[in-house]
């Protein structure tokens, strides 16, 4: 892959300005209610023709995040703009318009699939919505589709369940391109596969991007994985973003105490350099009761009084390029986990 | 030698006939050894590791041959003599019960599922401490707080009260890691300890893991996909492909000097978290499915030389590897090359790796 140089600036393609999504839901007999707070005021620039990660684990929003900005599950506050255009406020029609230009691919290759409908149809079902072709045109557009994503234009007629998971996969990514996205959130679009198929589907989507030149939020909790796929990463922890960096500066010094931690926990396929970890203590508390201040200072093992008091901000700091922002009070301090 | 499988065999009957999805696989484990057992969905890991526990279900599963060989600790046993090993697939139900959590216990990779909902995460370790060590309820609650301090589990004479839903997916697996050493086994299976986990709690758990073994000197058997996890634990590997051992060596070696194109291609293929690099490599195709594996060496269709070969077309040589790779049948008819050492407690099963003619069967 040729990494894009991400210090120059392009327009940006998607802009999510202090995004907050909370779920409430009522519990015991008093059905008193409680927030939880899955994404607590993020911003999220994704440049044309780039690929943004976002990491973090389980429970830490970015999910929620993806389709917060996809409009698929509503904002509690904050805006997107994608290409010019307000997503939140957008009524039905111009929403469906908007829709076809940005997509999503799923985790699970199995659960995204209608059972019983022929990949055909599954793939032909954007084309249909947003009336990009009619009668042999979609048919002919579906098997150029197939072909693309490397299986073949005659299995039309089959259904989910003869294809393996990763040709589940690519059937996935096959109904994501039918409408001609520009943008694509990809929701975890490897984790389920197998070691010797996450390299095929993550060269095609390499691939589809130089190509087609799509945008891509890549949401994922493996790092080796992110390193290679993106051209910037911003981390989560708890609903907010920790550490935001282009991907080679934020491997090479992480400046946020949990990117370290995360960088350092991840196993590496290289027994010569097994051991000598410093293992983070404790997991992720809950959402719906988060620490004060820093989510993270429980956790943490360098903590002042400060870091419990006030969240601290994602502001670029001295020494940092100023693409690389870390939200830790004592980030100025320079301090490594070893 | 802790336990030592031979030849084992484990056939599914289906609809659409028999699949061999344990092919005639032998490995050991040694006390105190971390032994990996790595590979992709389907070939054949886990249910080796449920044929050892005699865990398999029937019908539609089988075991069709093999030995499964216990071995008693030299001197430990009566009167210091060197009591012959028990055959796992030969004892009677009762004998096989009174090993399973004993000497052999298994972890398994969804702790939701295997730990009971409706009883507290105590009374689940205290049935396995009664049953097994005969303690009365109070030892046995003593003993239960124990193993969950042992296991690093926070105010455990709380916890030990408990419901599974009332503890993370980190303190789930911690809570089965206690009962799984509950009874003090000679061998632990961990069928994908930490798959379900994130990684800063995975780090967490093999850490435990690794502090255990090093505690009580039991052997480890790990059912794993992750080669970053096979990396950071193990002491050997066997890497399985299409039910059947392709490779075997010391982690060092399997990761320096990988010998079989499917382990070559599988190290090739990782993103790396420690260096960036341009394209991943890929091995093309799927994953075989166990009712139609293909003939000669099952790697063939996806490996790199007979692709190559194949597409050169013609030569002396090309012909004859192919002939080798696709349709040699020295085992059996359409049979598979088996795994020989070519080096010092390095086998591999590949026609064409280097010493493989002159190499001896493996032990």
């Amino acid at each position: 892959m040729i990494r894009v140089d991400t210090s120059i600036d392009t327009e940006s393609l998607v802009r999510a300005c202090d995004i907050k999504t909370y779920f409430t839901r009522s519990t015991g007999l008093l059905r008193s209610q409680e927030v939880v707070k899955a994404v607590d005021g993020v911003s999220l620039d994704i440049p044309e023709k780039r690929t943004v990660g976002l990491v973090g684990e389980s429970g830490c929003g970015k999910t929620t995040l993806g389709r917060t900005i996809l409009r698929l599950i509503p904002a509690t506050s904050g805006s997107v703009v994608f290409d010019g255009a307000d997503v939140f406020s957008a009524d039905r029609s111009a929403l469906r318009r908007m829709r076809r230009h940005m997509q999503l691919i799923f985790q699970d290759p199995v659960g995204s699939l209608n059972p019983r409908m022929t990949i055909g149809a599954i793939v032909a079902e954007p084309i249909v919505v947003h009336n990009i072709a009619r009668g042999r045109e979609i048919a002919d557009r579906v098997a150029v589709l197939l072909e693309r994503v490397g299986l073949r234009g005659e299995h039309q007629n089959r259904y989910p369940h003869e294809f393996s998971g990763g040709q589940r996969q690519r059937i996935g990514i096959a109904r994501a391109l039918a409408s001609s996205p520009k943008f694509i959130v990809c929701d975890e679009p490897v984790s389920a596969l197998d070691v010797s198929i996450q390299s095929q589907i993550l060269n095609l989507l390499s691939d589809l991007r130089e190509e087609l030149g799509l945008s891509y939020l890549f949401i994922a909790h493996d790092l080796a994985v992110v390193r290679h796929f993106c051209d910037t990463v911003s981390v989560m922890y708890l609903g907010r973003i920790v550490e935001s960096a282009p991907t080679d500066e934020l491997f090479a010094n992480p400046r946020h105490p949990y990117t370290q931690a995360l960088l350092q926990s991840a196993p590496v396929p290289d027994p010569s350099r097994r051991g000598g970890k410093r293992i983070l203590t404790g997991e992720v508390p809950s959402p719906i009761d988060p620490p004060t201040g820093c989510a993270f200072h429980p956790r943490c093992p360098f903590a002042k009084p400060e870091c419990s008091i006030s969240y601290p901000d994602l502001i670029t700091r001295d020494g940092l390029s100023e693409r690389h922002s870390v939200a830790c009070h004592l980030a100025d301090d320079k301090l490594t986990i070893t | 030698m802790l336990l030592e499988v031979q030849n084992l065999t484990t056939e599914f009957v289906t609809d659409d006939g028999v699949a061999t999805a344990v092919d005639g696989v032998s490995w050991g484990v040694r006390r105190g050894e971390i032994l990996a057992i790595v590979g992709e969905s389907g070939c054949g890991k886990s249910v080796t590791a449920m044929s050892v526990m005699r865990l398999i279900p029937t019908p539609p599963g089988r075991i069709v041959g093999g030995r499964v060989l216990l071995h008693s600790e030299a001197g430990v046993a009566a009167g210091g003599e060197n009591m012959a090993p028990i055959d796992l697939l030969s004892i009677p139900d009762r004998e096989m019960r009174r090993v399973r959590g004993a000497r052999v216990a298994m972890i398994f990779q969804e702790p939701m599922s295997a730990l009971n909902p409706v009883m507290t995460v105590g009374a689940q370790i205290v049935e396995a401490i009664r049953l097994h060590r005969g303690l009365n309820r109070r030892d046995a609650y003593a003993s239960a707080v124990d193993l969950l301090q042992r296991v690093g589990i926070p105010a455990p004479e709380k916890r030990v009260h408990d419901y599974p839903h009332q503890l993370s997916g980190g303190m789930r697996q911690r809570v089965m890691i206690a009962m799984g050493l509950s009874c003090n086994p000679e061998l632990l299976i961990a069928d994908e300890p930490t798959t379900a986990l994130d990684v800063t709690v995975q780090a967490q758990i093999i850490e435990l893991l690794l502090e255990l073994r090093d505690q009580t000197g039991m052997g480890v058997v790990l059912i794993t996909h992750d080669l970053g996890v096979v990396a950071e634990m193990a002491d050997r590997v066997c890497v399985m492909y299409a039910g059947r051992i392709v490779e075997s060596a010391d982690t060092q070696q399997i990761f320096s000097s990988p010998l079989h194109p499917y382990t070559q291609g599988l190290l090739h293929s990782l993103p790396r978290i420690d260096r960036s690099m341009d394209r991943l490599n890929v091995i093309p195709g799927q994953v075989p499915d166990p009712l139609h594996f293909p003939p000669g060496c099952r790697f063939h269709p996806r490996c790199d030389l007979t692709r190559r070969l194949a597409a050169d077309g013609g030569g002396d040589r090309s012909t004859e590897v192919l002939e080798r790779c696709i349709r040699r049948t020295e085992t059996k008819p359409g049979g598979d090359p088996p795994l020989r050492d070519v080096s010092t407690d390095h086998g591999v099963a590949c026609w064409e790796a280097p010493g493989y003619e002159s190499g001896g069967a493996t032990q």
